[in-house]
């Protein structure tokens, strides 16, 4: 069962990976929840209907006539000129120097300081300690040197790369993490909870509060990852499945959320910047 | 219990493939949301991640994030908020440590003599003192209390072909809270032998009449040793948190006289340096009669002292001095942080007459020159602090040429430590004759380089600073910090930029940081 529910868990990731999406189950541009007549969708089918469109249809420039070829030819047919200046002489240099690049930043993955407090900002406290959940040292400190931290005798270079090895620790953190975060916030339905958006049940699904659960995965792609998508973006929706997914697999709506920060504290955009 | 539906090892393996792939470019994933952004622009909002994690190791809160809602251009001012924090220093300082490698955690301060080993019966006694004290090798003491004459004598009695005392009950120095049975003779505490020898030396290791001192104070047990080398590899990040916090003049790395010491610091400067082993802290480079009051136990407890004029900052640092151990090795290191160049000779084919050369002076002998031409006059700045230690020879205990060890030399009496140890004493050639009884520094010195000795290596590194050159590698260093890759040629206008500021700003080091990352360089990931 759990092999079967991980190799869902895999193709439901790399499927949003696809540039397909397979469900669209969003919510309303505004914030409103998909109307009961099909816009919700379960595994079952997808009612037409519901499926949106995920490629934004960019509107024609109208300064330069809304989508017509504007290249400028040369006339030919222009007699010549005895003047010295060129008739083709369109003011635009032919063969330009191209900007100058400014050159970027590389992507990086965070170090183990980075990541235990970030984890902690994410999460409201909670870090990846030997017992989920109740304060002690760090498991990144104890795995300082694992994880990539030099010790300026035998290594003088910190290692950042996202390794298998990290991966797996990173997977370790944060289903420990992500499972005391959502028991802790599961309780909570207050203003001051960390993981749920102000106002929406810890057993809200899909079927039952659609808005609810995109404002969820909204407000956590913010915390985690600096992302503020807009209720309608797309990119909430492969998230939104990936919730879905689980909860129709187990029945269980705490299931999906953790599945879902786990997903979130794994994704690149945490774990590097 | 609620288990997970999802094995580890199957998201690590799902999220490392995600990450190749993503990595790797293949068109499918890359604008997947499970992928990084494409964009090469940052939002507001990853910037302000960025940053944030860049100058506070962690990332902005969603009340952080809300303020660039109604003004996403609040970045700049959160950035110069977060420059003035400790946060900021701390991060700048674990940036520092990877140009300082101060780390000295493998560094034997003391001798072996002073290890205290655990007898199965409970009882401690030093190994290496067995025979001293009892006339036979491998041989603890008695588990039994120990017996006193009148006039404090320890008794023993005659077992097994060795005279054995029994033990005392102490509190040692690194564990106050806790009794330890101590063997009676290792755990004598007069501060002189009989013989005149001061227990707390060397000498005293070897005399029967000396023992570990009050509390045990000269030997070493637990992590008391180790606790030393932690907190002497952590007074050098207070020493550049220290400068950089203040937002003083980065130059001020070569010059400050701060200095910080803790509890197992103030003792082990007080009581332990000399007990050394092969590496030596004396002369002390710490001013002793200045060190605070503290116990042992007061290990989270940091007070500042004032070295003297004699020190260079980061440069003369115990920590830097034992961690490079040559005078070679500190000049090289500062080239290799602070210069941003390495010494490494051109590709050049010597002659079979140049490979023959015997010249004992490396900066005129062929192959060598290349790099020791420079390397030698600048090594020559650490003169006066010890090798393979962080002692401080005053000039006016060790003159630049001392006649009692140009005599010995010359006469071939035994020299003693002191000359042979930091004059040259020993005539390998006839080029060393001229050097005779010289500070070991002096060797092969060009007049107009002498002078090197006695300036220290601040002159060497404000010589530095005055041409340009350390501007310049401070700033490719910050830019490879915080791009996250080296800098290339297609860099140069901006370093260039960078670096110009960074000088008109007097060296601050907050005013380099910012500039990077508010830069549009920095703006842009991949």
């Amino acid at each position: 069962m759990k092999r079967l529910l991980t190799m869902l868990a895999a193709a439901a990731l790399l499927a949003a990976c696809s540039s397909d999406t397979a469900r669209v189950v969003g919510p309303e541009p505004g914030g409103g929840a998909a109307d009961a007549g099909g816009g919700v969708t379960t595994d079952a089918g997808v009612a037409p209907d519901a499926v949106g469109e995920t490629d934004t249809a960019i509107p024609p420039d109208p300064d330069t006539g809304g989508g017509e070829d504007t290249t400028v030819e040369p006339d030919v047919t222009d007699p010549p000129d005895d003047t010295g200046v060129n008739p083709h002489d369109t003011g635009v240099d032919p063969d330009p120097e191209p900007e100058a690049d400014p050159g970027e930043r590389s992507r990086r993955r965070m170090d183990v300081v980075q990541l235990d407090r970030s984890i902690r900002v994410v999460t409201g406290g909670i870090g990846w300690t030997d017992v989920a959940g109740e304060d002690g040292p760090s498991l990144f400190d104890a795995l300082a040197s694992t994880l990539g931290v030099p010790d300026f005798i035998d290594r003088t270079r910190e290692d950042l790369s996202p390794s298998l090895l990290f991966h797996k620790f990173m997977s370790d953190a944060s289903r420990s993490v992500c499972t005391a975060w959502i028991e802790q916030e599961s309780d909570i339905r207050t203003a001051e909870g960390t993981f749920f958006a102000p106002g929406v049940a810890a057993d809200a699904t899909l079927e039952t509060d659609l808005t609810g659960v995109f404002e969820t995965v909204q407000r956590l792609l913010l915390r985690a990852h600096g992302h503020r998508y807009a209720l309608d973006d797309p990119q909430l929706q492969p998230w939104a499945n990936a919730f879905d997914e689980v909860v129709d697999a187990t029945g269980e709506p705490w299931r999906g959320w953790r599945a879902v920060c786990i997903a979130a504290l794994m994704h690149p955009d945490f774990y590097s910047y | 219990m609620r288990r997970s539906p999802l094995h580890p090892m199957g998201l690590a393996l799902v999220f490392a493939t995600l990450t190749l792939l993503c990595g790797a470019g293949v068109a499918w994933a890359d604008d997947s949301p499970f992928c990084p952004d494409a964009d090469l622009e940052m939002s507001p909002e990853r910037w302000l991640r960025a940053a944030s994690l860049d100058l506070r190791g962690t990332i902005p809160t969603e009340d952080e994030y809300a303020v660039l809602v109604d003004d996403p251009d609040a970045v700049v001012a959160m950035v110069d908020d977060w420059l003035a924090s400790d946060a900021f220093v701390e991060r700048a300082v674990r940036h520092h440590r990877e140009l300082l490698w101060n780390n000295v955690e493998n560094v034997n301060l003391l001798n072996a003599s002073t290890s205290l080993r655990r007898d199965p019966a409970g009882f401690y006694y030093r190994l290496n003192r067995t025979t001293t004290y009892r006339g036979l090798a491998n041989t603890p003491c008695l588990d039994e209390p120990a017996r006193f004459a009148d006039d404090g004598t320890i008794l023993t009695r005659d077992v097994d072909g060795a005279r054995r005392e029994g033990w005392v009950e102490v509190n040692p120095f690194w564990a106050p809270d806790q009794t330890w049975r101590v063997c009676a003779f290792d755990a004598q505490t007069r501060d002189v032998s009989p013989g005149g020898i001061p227990c707390g030396t060397r000498q005293g290791l070897s005399d029967p009449a000396c023992g570990c001192g009050p509390d045990l104070q000269w030997c070493r047990g637990g992590r008391s040793e180790l606790e030393v080398r932690e907190a002497l590899g952590e007074a050098m990040d207070r020493q550049v948190g220290a400068v950089l916090g203040d937002d003083a003049p980065y130059y001020d790395l070569f010059r400050t006289r701060r200095y910080f010491v803790n509890g197992p610091m103030a003792f082990f400067f007080r009581h332990q340096t000399e007990l050394f082993a092969n590496v030596r802290l004396t002369p002390s480079p710490v001013p002793v009669d200045d060190l605070p009051d503290l116990d042992w136990t007061d290990t989270e407890t940091w007070v500042e002292i004032e070295l003297g004029d004699h020190h260079a900052g980061i440069l003369t640092n115990p920590a830097w001095l034992l961690r490079f151990q040559t005078n070679r090795a500190r000049a090289n290191r500062f080239w290799n942080s602070f210069l941003c160049r390495s010494f490494e000779a051109p590709d050049v084919e010597l002659s079979d007459e140049d490979r023959a050369s015997l010249d004992p002076d490396l900066q005129t002998r062929p192959g060598c020159m290349f790099c020791h031409a420079e390397l030698e006059p600048a090594a020559a700045h650490w003169g006066r602090w010890t090798p393979n230690g962080a002692g401080w020879l005053d000039p006016d205990a060790f003159p630049a040429t001392d006649e009692t060890c140009r005599a010995c030399a010359e006469t071939g009496r035994y020299c003693g430590d002191t000359c042979n140890r930091y004059y040259v004493t020993d005539v390998l050639s006839p080029e060393h004759e001229a050097y005779i009884g010289r500070l070991q520094a002096y060797e092969f010195r060009r007049p107009w380089h002498e002078q090197n000795v006695e300036l220290g290596p601040e002159s060497l590194a404000m010589g530095y600073v005055g041409n340009g050159a350390v501007a310049r590698c401070v700033a490719s260093n910050t830019a490879t910090w915080l791009l996250g890759r080296e800098l290339g040629d297609d860099d140069d206008a901006w370093l260039a930029d960078l670096t110009e500021r960074f000088v008109h700003s007097d060296y601050r080091y907050r005013t380099l940081v910012r500039d990077i990352v508010t830069s549009d360089v920095y703006r842009r990931v991949r």
